[in-house]
């Protein structure tokens, strides 16, 4: 956690992303089209700030990782979409359509282990309900 | 609605372009003060003469209200309108009215006194797509006669706005706006945070980059390909294009030579990203530029690289060069012109000097006559450390100012080391062998050298700088120049690019281990902690009538509770940080920098605000903000009374603008 020794911290618990882990959790079974769509939209609009495995750049936070899950654990799933499809990509926001910034949100969910149900997730208003929880620890 | 054959009565504009809920506060009192750029003037001095908040009462300041970074019409019509927490919008001041781009960029009205709302810009189209956006650093303000207008950059968009009612001015450009975009070689949208200027009936607008290296920044990448950024101006009532200033000369324009191999007809990522300022009877815009492309590697653009680096003075109406000089030659360093370039008058041996003072990532404040460009103190070409990578052509020397002495710390020897105890020194020796150092200008080596088994080159400062975009304020009474800067030292480690299409032979890897810890917030360090000796977040007093330091201390407590040093029980040791100062009558205030800005350059939670006693930098008073800020506190007076805004956010917090005042 930058800067603020006594925060909380989230541990080596949170899941690692490998580049196998990345390709594995592409092949979720909740929204799977989705996910494959937002992997290469990620890499197009993305990943020139954020990084090739999320892990962020000067001009980008990483969306991945205990400094991600810190900012957005506990918070709404929309707010994740709604922060990307208004202020992203950076130097020109405005120009991602629902469907592009939905499945870059669930490609950022999937590497992150962040679990959205088992309930079709093909409209922003499909996340309404839910909430960013810690994935649970893996073996 | 379409508004195409809306009245010219500022009520029907106001229905058609933008919210107005309240009329704007009466007529002014006298001894009211306004803040007129959001530099403090286009001086960019960040400077109020009001005495009202002194010693004697900055301790009974409280908090009279707080504004949400965006207005509440907007997040009502847009639900999804859900802004970054890194508000750089800092207020201007003016007539009772404060105008600043909110957490999305677009322009707010809002009372000084109060804080309410008086009116806001609507997004283009009532669309999402045109809502969206990003906060800008500030606006400008134009006036002829009755005819008031606020002139805003958001986007690939400049706007010319009614200053009564927030609406397009329909004459100007394409119904209220023109765009910036220009051809770029990899299609990039123009974008530019650094707020534009107007000088006369002109105005002039620089930008972020020339294309999309870098994430749009142009700090680094393969490509060779960019378009520069030019500066260009545009006429304030009907924003045709009136002149482009060209920051890398074309074929037969001197300095075109100064680029080696054919480079300057290809390369780009170059821009005046940091605020201009401007001397209005000059007729004078002063323009601070940046690195070149890539901004670490020059083996494809020998040569000393004009204008990269340069601070550059123009003719505001003309866009005609007058003088320039260029503080980082043939750039290895990303060593950017970052700062607002601060206008002030100074008396050195005895002779006033109308000077301009130019800080550099560097860490050197470069002072000139800003008539003339004549430096105040000689400079001096110094030999420094020459080129490690194959076919890089480092320059053989550099510029050194011989006063005032550099701000902050420059080079990593032994010396520079910290330590806080013996062995953690030994720790910090340690850290460093497996690195090339030494003195400034270290040129960057391989991130992993088999010769050598070195990472690459740690060097102070990094890229990030030491002088920022939020450096410096200066006191006019007193002629001292306030550098407000951090010591964080990085490592400069190429790689030869491994991706397809690469142009350039060596580029600096931006990969990082996801499963590793955040970037440290200190720099490269052991166990997590600063390499160097503190303060890490700091002001520095210059005294530029005789060129000399006057003090620094330590702004923040930095990482005195380190589990490591916890023990110690040491003094502030300084945030790392980009906090921006305001220099008043007799107090300079400086917040610590959220963790929203870039590189998480900041504290997260809430943050120090401190008024430190102009002449010697002790604490007056200090009181917590909910989040750290993101842009400059202003001061202003109105209806007599002294108020402070500043602008906070934070991943927790959201964003706001934050008004302290004493009681009636």
């Amino acid at each position: 956690m930058r800067g603020t020794w006594g925060a909380l911290v989230v541990t080596a618990g949170a899941v690692v992303a490998t580049a196998r882990g990345l390709d594995a959790m592409a092949q979720s079974q909740v929204a799977p089209g989705q996910v494959a769509q937002g992997k290469s939209e990620f890499a197009a609009r993305c990943a020139g700030c954020h990084g090739g495995a999320l892990e962020g750049g000067s001009h980008a936070p990483p969306l991945v990782g205990s400094g991600f899950m810190a900012e957005w654990a506990g918070k709404k799933a929309r707010l994740v979409y709604s922060r990307i499809i208004s202020t992203m990509p950076q130097d020109n926001p405005g120009t991602l359509t629902e469907s592009q910034a939905l499945s870059i949100t669930l490609f950022v969910f999937s590497v992150n282990g962040i679990d959205v149900g088992d309930q079709p997730v093909s409209r922003a208003n499909d996340l309404n309900g839910l909430v960013i929880t810690r994935p649970a620890r893996t073996p | 609605m379409t508004c195409k054959h809306a009245l010219v009565a500022a009520v029907a504009a106001a229905a058609c372009h933008s919210v107005v809920v309240a009329a704007p506060a009466p007529a002014a009192a006298p001894n009211d003060a306004q803040w007129s750029y959001f530099g403090g003037s286009k001086r960019f001095d960040r400077y109020s003469a009001l005495s009202q908040i002194d010693r004697s009462t900055v301790s009974r300041l409280h908090t009279l209200w707080t504004r949400p970074g965006l207005d509440a019409s907007l997040t009502d019509q847009f639900p999804d309108l859900v802004p970054s927490n890194y508000m750089r919008g800092t207020p201007i001041m003016i007539g009772g009215v404060l105008y600043a781009p909110d957490a999305v960029g677009l322009v707010e009205a809002f009372d000084a006194l109060t804080g309410k709302t008086l009116w806001v810009q609507k997004p283009f189209e009532p669309t999402l797509k045109e809502a969206a956006g990003q906060s800008t650093r500030g606006v400008d303000f134009w006036q002829q006669g009755a005819e008031q207008r606020i002139v805003a950059v958001r986007g690939e968009y400049l706007y010319l706005l009614d200053a009564k009612t927030g609406a397009p001015i329909a004459a100007f450009g394409d119904r209220g706006r023109v765009s910036l975009n220009r051809h770029t070689p990899d299609g990039a949208a123009y974008f530019g945070f650094n707020g534009p200027m107007v000088v006369g009936d002109v105005i002039i607008v620089g930008g972020n980059g020339g294309g999309k290296a870098g994430g749009g920044y142009g700090d680094g990448g393969p490509e060779i390909a960019a378009r520069p950024e030019d500066v260009r101006a545009f006429d304030v009532r009907t924003g045709r294009q009136l002149w482009q200033f060209n920051i890398i000369p074309r074929a037969g324009q001197p300095g075109h030579e100064t680029w080696g191999k054919g480079s300057a007809d290809v390369v780009g990522n170059m821009a005046a990203w940091a605020p201009l300022s401007a001397d209005e009877q000059l007729g004078y815009v002063y323009v601070p530029l940046s690195a070149p492309t890539n901004s670490y590697y020059g083996g494809h653009r020998p040569g000393d690289n004009l204008y990269a680096n340069c601070l550059v003075v123009l003719n505001a109406r003309t866009g005609k060069l007058v003088w320039y000089f260029q503080m980082v030659h043939h750039d290895l360093w990303d060593y950017d012109n970052a700062s607002a370039p601060t206008l002030g008058d100074i008396t050195v041996g005895g002779k006033r000097i109308k000077a301009v003072m130019q800080p550099n990532k560097n860490g050197f404040l470069f002072v000139f006559d800003r008539v003339t460009g004549k430096p105040v103190w000689p400079i001096v070409e110094k030999p420094v450390p020459q080129g490690i990578l194959p076919g890089e052509a480092t320059s053989p020397t550099q510029p050194f100012p011989t006063k005032p002495p550099a701000f902050d710390q420059q080079g990593v020897t032994a010396e520079d080391l910290m330590d806080f105890t013996p062995a953690l020194h030994q720790q910090a020796l340690k850290f460093m062998e497996h690195y090339v150092s030494g003195p400034l200008f270290t040129p960057p080596s391989l991130d992993d050298d088999p010769a050598t088994g070195k990472k690459g080159s740690l060097d102070a400062p990094s890229a990030w700088g030491s002088g920022n975009w939020n450096t410096g304020a200066f006191d006019p009474e007193t002629g001292i120049y306030y550098a407000v800067s951090m010591t964080l030292p990085g490592v400069y480690g190429l790689r030869k690019p491994t991706g397809p299409g690469a142009q350039i032979a060596y580029e600096f890897p931006e990969e990082r281990d996801a499963a590793a810890e955040p970037e440290p917030v200190y720099g490269p360090g052991p166990q997590g902690l600063p390499l160097l000796k503190p303060p890490y977040g700091r002001v520095t007093a210059l005294d530029l009538n005789e060129g000399e330091k006057l003090w620094t201390v330590a702004n923040g407590d930095g990482p005195r509770n380190h589990p490591l040093l916890k023990n110690l029980n040491l003094p502030p040791l300084g945030s790392i940080g980009r906090p921006v100062p305001l220099v008043t009558k007799t107090l300079l205030f400086l917040g610590e920098s959220s963790d929203a800005l870039f590189g998480g350059a900041g504290v997260g939670g809430p943050a120090h605000f401190t008024a430190y006693d102009k002449t010697n930098g002790s604490v007056v008073w200090q009181t917590t903000l909910p989040a750290g800020t993101t842009g400059g506190p202003i001061t202003y007076q109105v209806h007599g009374r002294q108020i402070i805004v500043v602008p906070v956010g934070g991943k927790d917090y959201g964003n706001a603008w934050i008004a302290f005042g004493l009681e009636e």
